[in-house]
């Protein structure tokens, strides 16, 4: 069975409780049902003149509006705003776009505020409405329910306050779902960051650093390899632009990263946009880049991934910097050594990788050389060109034995 | 708790520049396409710094920083982030009073 306007709908703001395509009729003989089947006559009203069971398509939702007879609960005029949509703005749109920002509406367009359409999520294989051999229905599975769900987004009921609560619920609750999608990913890999913003905590005191500047620290800069580095140069000489070049250098992936998920959250508003980049992690990056092969990327899922990253990091640090304080003698500890042990665990899955292990070498082997040639800190930075160097001629070469297409 | 001006200059400037990378991948670099090679060279970065900074600092210091950071190679291809380090510190403890 095809979907019907009030299932397409109720997807249209995200949601996804109508597992069964059903007719709108039988719909409506189920509305006294569960709350979710409930919303669907509330939404809808009941109407003698209904009589549609199945195959709705777009342009049915669009005449069922223009009817007399159909009207809401409170005898309202059923009214139905549409978003403009052309072909490829379908396509689009199914493909997680939303790039048309202004409700062009059939009647009172203006008067529907803007959803917060960035929040649906992409149904997962088993939500998605069956294949129906129907031929009334044909032409509606043709479409993308994304499309379809983006296009028949706003039914403008005439008791906005339940329904705005409604949608609001829904959304609340995808996103929450979403968030504790994300939670779940990664909850596994927090013993990384717990362990290490202990580390990174102990290591500012023994730099030199307050508890307090240690934990603001980690909650401004958030990045662990960067804090660690630029502590190890804390008090060489020139350090302003030591630390600075320990950032620069050592977070050039957020670049990479940055880039790549900037493409995938176009959708989000201003404002989650810049959160998401000013936080991004490693796991926040990874993750959502696999996750963008299955369904859209949502703030909330993103959120789920780095809000407890983000308190574990500000909070660990602020414990081993206290911790740190008590210990009198670092080296005792091999405290001094966590510098290295980190850089070497940071560094592995990299070395890992093909082609990382003669930029490496290179790398490695310059640095000592210009460490024990005595060019202090420096040495970090002509060992770290010098690997740059290697990847970059192996690229070149790469494509020079390449062939043309 | 204290707050020094050394050191909060220099967090606000580990802060900016490590923001200013996040922003500047955003901003700039996903309108821009990367060639090969320089996509290349930039991936190559985090490992190519990793690596200067480590192999000095195990390998010039003395034999049991040598001998930690091998170890810490060696369990580091199986055992996760934590217990890198641990095994690192335990080792250059151990090391120092067996050797030192």
């Amino acid at each position: 069975m095809p979907l019907t306007p009030a299932a397409l709908r109720l997807r249209s703001a995200g949601a996804h409780f109508v597992r069964r395509p059903v007719g709108l009729a039988s719909a409506l003989r189920a509305s006294e049902g569960s709350s979710s089947r409930h919303a669907v006559k509330w939404i809808l009203g009941t109407s003698p003149r209904m009589t549609c069971e199945s195959g709705v398509d777009f342009f049915t939702i669009f005449i069922l509006g223009l009817v007399p007879g159909i009207h809401t609960r409170h005898r309202q005029p059923l009214r139905l705003t549409f978003y403009s949509a052309h072909a490829s703005s379908l396509r689009l749109r199914s493909a997680g776009a939303h790039f048309v920002r202004r409700p062009v509406g059939l009647a009172s367009a203006r008067s529907v505020p803007r959803i917060g359409v960035s929040r649906y999520r992409y149904p997962s294989e088993q939500e998605r409405p069956e294949r129906s051999e129907d031929s009334r229905s044909t032409h509606i599975n043709a479409i993308q329910p994304g499309g379809i769900r983006s296009c028949a987004r706003h039914l403008n009921d005439a008791s906005p306050g339940f329904f705005h609560a409604f949608l609001a619920k829904i959304f609340m609750t995808t996103a929450k779902q979403e968030f504790l999608d994300g939670l779940r990913l990664v909850l596994p890999i927090l013993v990384a960051p717990i362990s290490f913003s202990f580390i990174v905590g102990a290591a500012s005191v023994q730099q030199g650093l307050s508890a307090l500047e240690a934990t603001l620290m980690s909650a401004g800069v958030f990045a662990g390899g960067g804090q660690m580095l630029a502590l190890e140069v804390w008090h060489e000489p020139q350090a302003w632009l030591l630390v600075m070049l320990a950032a620069i250098s050592i977070n050039v992936r957020f670049a990479l990263q940055a880039a790549s998920v900037r493409r995938k959250i176009n959708h989000f508003s201003f404002v989650e946009r810049w959160l998401t980049i000013a936080t991004l992690t490693d796991p926040a990056w990874g993750m959502s880049e696999v996750r963008h092969l299955t369904r859209q990327v949502t703030f909330a899922f993103i959120a789920g991934i780095t809000v407890p990253i983000y308190l574990i990091w500000v909070l660990g640090t602020l414990v081993g910097a206290l911790l740190g304080n008590l210990i009198e003698d670092p080296a005792k500890f091999g405290l001094d050594f966590a510098f290295v042990g980190i850089f070497i665990a940071l560094a592995l899955p990299f070395w890992k990788r093909s082609g990382a292990v003669p930029v490496a070498i290179a790398s490695g082997s310059t640095a000592i050389v210009c460490k024990l040639a005595g060019l202090g800190a420096v040495y970090v930075f002509v060992g770290a060109m010098a690997g740059v160097l290697v990847a970059a001629v192996m690229a070149w070469r790469r494509a020079m034995l390449a062939p043309t297409p | 708790m204290t707050l020094d001006a050394y050191n909060m200059s220099l967090i606000l400037l580990v802060t900016l520049a490590t923001f200013a990378m996040r922003a500047g991948g955003a901003v700039i670099m996903a309108r821009a396409q990367l060639g090969p090679i320089a996509t290349a060279a930039f991936e190559a970065m985090p490992v190519a710094v990793l690596t200067a900074v480590a192999a000095p600092a195990a390998l010039t210091q003395g034999l049991p920083e040598a001998i930690a950071g091998a170890a810490a190679v060696i369990v580091g291809l199986r055992a996760p982030m934590a217990v890198v380090i641990v095994v690192a510190m335990a080792t250059v403890v151990v090391m120092r009073q067996v050797l030192g």
